[in-house]
């Protein structure tokens, strides 16, 4: 687990609404799933407006990164653990 | 004394800090601490406005105060929540969730304070004017939603 900047990622998104965010989740990911607010991934809780999305694509977390002044990143992030963990405890959606 | 918890983002608002220092007042007025949870911009333009602490004495780092929130190291039973952006939406609901028990008061303002407000599904009372400088239009009610506010605390 660390920082998302010690972590290799890429950026899908920037600067977008937590809605677009979600959309673009959708439409990347087949394999995706519902956490509810506060869920940690590399240690930081979720930010975000129900329902929240994570995806799954080639064994990588696709998910939104908020921050208050540049609102919502789309980040695709190498985290084994994470993807455990979300498939443990987030529920599956279509 | 019972806290309430005065959460803010983005500081590109001018009229956001002396709304916080507005609302810290009435809180302390009512026997009440306020603490500020923000990132290090807004909370750096609430310090300067405030250098001796008469208005906000305690400050928390925004995403530290969720991360507790989460963790169940912290709870405050008033929050009341500036938002003038996405971003501001998304904590604020976030805490909402994180909260339930919590009385949450909205306020929405900036250029979009309309659409926000219509799109927070949380459970909260709202108060949205699209402010940029003056604030002197909302002050009454919001002064109205923070006397039942604290009322129920």
């Amino acid at each position: 687990m660390g920082c998302l900047e010690n972590m290799n990622y890429e950026i899908l998104a920037k600067n977008c609404s937590f809605k677009e965010a979600r959309d673009l989740i959708k439409a990347e990911c087949s394999e995706r799933y519902e956490v509810q607010p506060g869920f940690k991934l590399l240690d930081k809780p979720l930010i975000g407006i129900p329902p929240i999305f994570v995806g799954i694509k080639e064994e990588k977390l696709i998910y939104g990164y908020t921050k208050p002044c540049y609102g919502t990143f789309v980040v695709k992030v190498e985290d084994a653990d994470g993807v455990s963990s979300v498939r443990k405890s987030g529920k599956p959606v279509k | 004394m019972k806290t309430a918890l005065i959460l803010i983002g983005c500081p590109q608002i001018p009229v956001q800090s002396p709304l916080v220092l507005y609302i810290a007042d009435f809180l302390r007025d009512a026997n009440i601490t306020p603490v500020v949870a923000a990132n290090p911009s807004a909370k750096q333009l609430v310090r300067v406005s405030d250098p001796k602490g008469h208005y906000v004495s305690e400050y928390r780092d925004l995403e530290k105060t969720i991360s507790e929130m989460r963790d169940g190291d912290a709870a405050y039973p008033l929050i009341i929540s500036l938002v003038h952006n996405d971003a501001g939406l998304s904590y604020t609901a976030t805490a909402a969730a994180l909260a339930p028990e919590s009385t949450i008061v909205t306020l929405f303002f900036g250029e979009h304070a309309y659409e926000l407000a219509d799109e927070a599904e949380y459970q909260t009372e709202k108060i949205a004017a699209p402010l940029t400088h003056n604030a002197k239009g909302i002050l009454p009610h919001l002064e109205e939603v923070l006397e039942w506010a604290v009322l129920k605390i």
